[in-house]
């Protein structure tokens, strides 16, 4: 976390404040959101029009570096979450699909179609059978596992099976562009010749030290994402 | 408020447990994003607002105004 002094520093060396928090309030994402209403939330404090300006007040402000080396390393990470968020707040591009079982098993004589309430993998369950109807099996379950439930769609649940339910098919949504933005953005920690580029346009260790910290830890956080 | 001290607002609440976390709607967040152009409102020395602070300002009066024409 950026305390104020390194802030008002920041802002200096970027000679704009709107930048200056724009970056640090980046800097400050130190969670990995869970869910796309999560990474929305964060991207709805954060202004992704100012990317070509925070690159560029990052290459003048650090251009101390050869290259302007240290501006480029930063913005491509301080941006590059932006592309992240983006890609985890559109939702799975391959949608999950629910488990469900359709047909009989011994003990029965018409089909019935049990489907998962929740999409995904963790459909995939089996009801034991021990004598019941299948109307009791499913309200024994659903009342077990209150967030896996599964629902009779059609048929007859008065039916005693002899044999185990098993509900299959069950897949999890993928997020096929998250990969793809974190390796655009890279993982790597703050290097050592940027850190020492910082402190000069900071001028001031603790406060470069302060915000290498909270850089790597935004770089964690985003890049634990999935 | 900086926008680095709603982040770090946010983060805690995201941390909380789901049960304890506050949700802000999304008008809410425009209503903040205006106040924070307002209150830093760039202006050249031409005397023309910054484009993305204009931007923010024009998304929130129509909004305002469709709220006013609603009422």
């Amino acid at each position: 976390m950026l305390n104020k002094d390194t802030e008002f520093r920041l802002d200096h060396a970027v000679a704009d404040d709107l930048i200056g928090d724009e970056i640090a309030a980046r800097v400050e994402v130190s969670s990995t959101p869970a869910t796309a209403n999560d990474a929305q939330a964060i991207l709805a404090l954060l202004d992704a029009s100012r990317n070509d300006a925070v690159a560029e007040r990052l290459f003048v402000g650090l251009a101390g570096d050869k290259n302007g080396a240290a501006g480029k390393e930063m913005s491509r990470k301080i941006n590059g979450m932006i592309a992240v968020l983006e890609a985890k707040a559109n939702g799975d591009e391959i949608a999950a699909v629910a488990s469900q079982f359709t047909g009989q098993v011994a003990g029965m004589t018409t089909n019935v179609t049990i489907d998962a309430d929740v999409a995904g993998i963790a459909g995939d369950i089996t009801l034991v059978q021990n004598g019941s109807d299948i109307d009791t099996l499913i309200a024994v379950w659903n009342g077990a596992n209150i967030g896996n439930t599964v629902t009779l769609s059609s048929g007859d649940g008065s039916q005693i099976p002899t044999a185990n339910i098993v509900l299959a098919g069950g897949a999890d949504g993928i997020d096929t562009d998250i990969a793809t933005a974190q390796a655009e953005m890279g993982s790597e920690e703050m290097s050592e010749s940027t850190r020492n580029a910082l402190e000069h346009a900071l001028t001031d260790k603790a406060a470069a030290n302060e915000f290498k910290a909270s850089y790597d830890a935004m770089i964690a956080a985003i890049q634990a994402i999935s | 408020m900086k926008k680095s001290d709603e982040m770090r607002k946010l983060m805690e609440n995201l941390k909380a447990p789901e049960s304890k976390r506050k949700r802000r709607t999304k008008a809410e967040v425009n209503a903040d994003k205006a106040i924070d152009a307002l209150a830093n409102l760039d202006v050249d020395k031409d005397g023309d607002v910054d484009k993305d602070d204009l931007n923010i300002l024009e998304k929130a009066a129509k909004k305002l105004k469709k709220i006013i024409s609603k009422d």
